[in-house]
């Protein structure tokens, strides 16, 4: 198995420490004049998403984690597992258990793509994209006339997720929503 | 830049001296890494600093002297460092350590009118303020837990039955608490078993310390100034020490330079500071990244590594 040197840490390096895929996000290296070298290190552990500090002594090397990002169309719920197809021509089928997809469950929509984080080929984190367009299932009946500005109020989407939508929107519109902030943006015509 | 340091310099009658680069000594320094340089009949050394051979000099009657050279480190290279570097390096028979931070201020003022009023602060103060720990009294057990309770990581340290490791787990504490809040300081009175060539003193009949400080300038280490150790014994003694903690790690033992112990009864009393030039350079021009100081150091980096 490849290995990785601390000199040859870079921002989007993948190593594995602990027994967990990390992705390298900063490395430092420290040297007080004629002390010891070391290199301060953020890593993202790839499958809970923490961020750990550790030092490390230059020049030591952690194994390499076979970790690639795909674009997969997003099935169906077996109600144990979440199924996605590789978008490329292979149609491969993939099943990714709930740790994986937790963070995407609010914005998982069948027949949408999101980015499935592959460990040793198996799915480890799935994220949405940072816009996506959901139905509205249930909210308030629409005010006429406020088509501008005001107050908002709660609508959920066809996923069971709700965001704040402004007042004009109805039952049934399809709507745009920031995955990052959970944000409405603009109303989709459909 | 350069051409003001050396007007700097004569202005003041100080002789610009030019040392060998290629040296027949290396330093035994723990943390230091000598390049060797294989010669037809002996081994060289790329001079970790200019040291050595300015003792000499010093020795036989040079007088003050101030030097601008390369100097060489191995297994150093990051947004602060590079394995080979240009040092800034002078020496003043006669002055003490408080006149010494004096010059260096003065010439720092000289290159970068925006210095604030420089602070000169013991490093244990620093020390204790953010630890209320003595570090000149804290045994390795303390720092170590001192290093849990701040959440530091000390897994890189190696524990050995010696000084080394207190070392290594003070400088970690320190570089990690305390130096990044250093805006424009000179620190001093360090640990004694940080004296490397500096001579120590007894504070208040009791705490041996090494008499030397350190400037440092927006969190970054900049000068380093000692109060030079005079006595060959002494010396000797520090370099065996180096060396068998060298051996404990499994280090190669770098031989005492003989010929700077035999001329060191002949040093006057003096000071001496050594001053990262390409550092300097950083802080006057506002980089961060050693690597677009120095020319072609994107030669050295691992491709896509270079730091963000």
């Amino acid at each position: 198995m490849a290995t990785y040197s601390t000199n040859e840490f870079k921002s989007g390096l993948k190593v594995i420490l602990e027994g967990d895929p990390c992705s390298v996000v900063e490395n430092e290296f420290v040297k007080p004049g004629k002390g010891q070298a070391f290199n301060r290190v953020k890593l993202k552990n790839l499958k809970t998403g923490r961020v750990w500090e550790r030092t490390f002594k230059s020049g030591e090397s952690l194994e390499a984690a076979d970790v690639v990002d795909l674009e997969m169309e997003y099935l169906y719920n077996d109600g144990e597992h979440w199924h996605f197809m590789k978008t490329d021509e292979t149609y491969e089928q993939l099943a990714a258990d709930r740790a994986a997809v937790e963070d995407a469950l609010p914005w998982l929509k069948e027949t949408d793509r999101y980015t499935v984080t592959l460990w040793n080929d198996n799915p480890i984190s799935v994220s949405p994209p940072n816009f996506v367009e959901l139905e509205i299932v249930e909210t308030d009946p629409g005010l006429k006339g406020d088509t501008a500005q005001g107050g908002s109020k709660p609508a959920t989407l066809s996923t069971g997720t709700v965001v704040k939508v402004p007042l004009f929107i109805n039952a049934g519109e399809v709507v745009r929503v920031d995955t990052r902030t959970g944000e409405y943006q603009n109303r989709v015509k459909t | 830049m350069l051409a003001d340091v050396r007007r700097y310099f004569d202005d003041r009658g100080i002789l610009e001296v030019s040392t060998p680069v290629l040296g027949a000594s290396g330093v035994s320094d723990l943390h230091l890494e000598n390049l060797k340089v294989e010669l037809t009949h002996s081994t060289a050394y790329l001079q970790t600093s200019p040291e050595y051979a300015m003792k000499r000099l010093l020795a036989a009657g040079s007088g003050p002297i101030y030097q601008i050279c390369p100097a060489f480190r191995g297994g150093e290279s990051g947004r602060r460092h590079h394995p080979e570097f240009t040092m800034l390096e002078w020496y003043r028979p006669g002055f003490s350590l408080a006149d010494l931070i004096d010059e260096v201020d003065c010439l720092l003022r000289c290159l970068h009118s925006d210095l604030p009023p420089l602070t000169q602060v013991t490093y244990a103060e620093l020390f204790e303020q953010v630890t209320d720990v003595n570090p000149h009294q804290a045994d390795v057990r303390q720092l170590q837990e001192l290093a849990g309770r701040f959440g530091l990581d000390a897994s890189h340290i190696e524990h050995h039955d010696d000084s080394g490791c207190l070392g290594d787990y003070l400088d970690l504490l320190f570089a990690t608490l305390v130096e990044p809040d250093l805006e424009y300081v000179a620190v001093l009175d360090f640990p004694a078993c940080q004296a490397a060539l500096a001579r120590c003193k007894t504070l208040r009949g009791a705490v041996l310390v090494a008499n030397r400080f350190e400037i440092y300038v927006g969190g970054m280490e900049l000068a380093n100034g000692y109060e030079e150790l005079r006595d060959p014994e002494i010396l000797r003694q520090r370099f065996d020490g180096n060396n068998r903690m060298r051996s404990s790690r499994g280090l190669e033992a770098i031989e005492p330079d003989e010929r700077l112990l035999a001329a060191l009864p002949n040093m006057p009393a003096c000071c001496g500071v050594a001053v990262g030039f390409d550092r300097l350079m950083m802080i006057v021009h506002e980089i961060d990244d050693i690597g677009q100081i120095i020319p072609f150091a994107a030669d050295f980096r691992l491709p896509g590594s270079a730091p963000s």
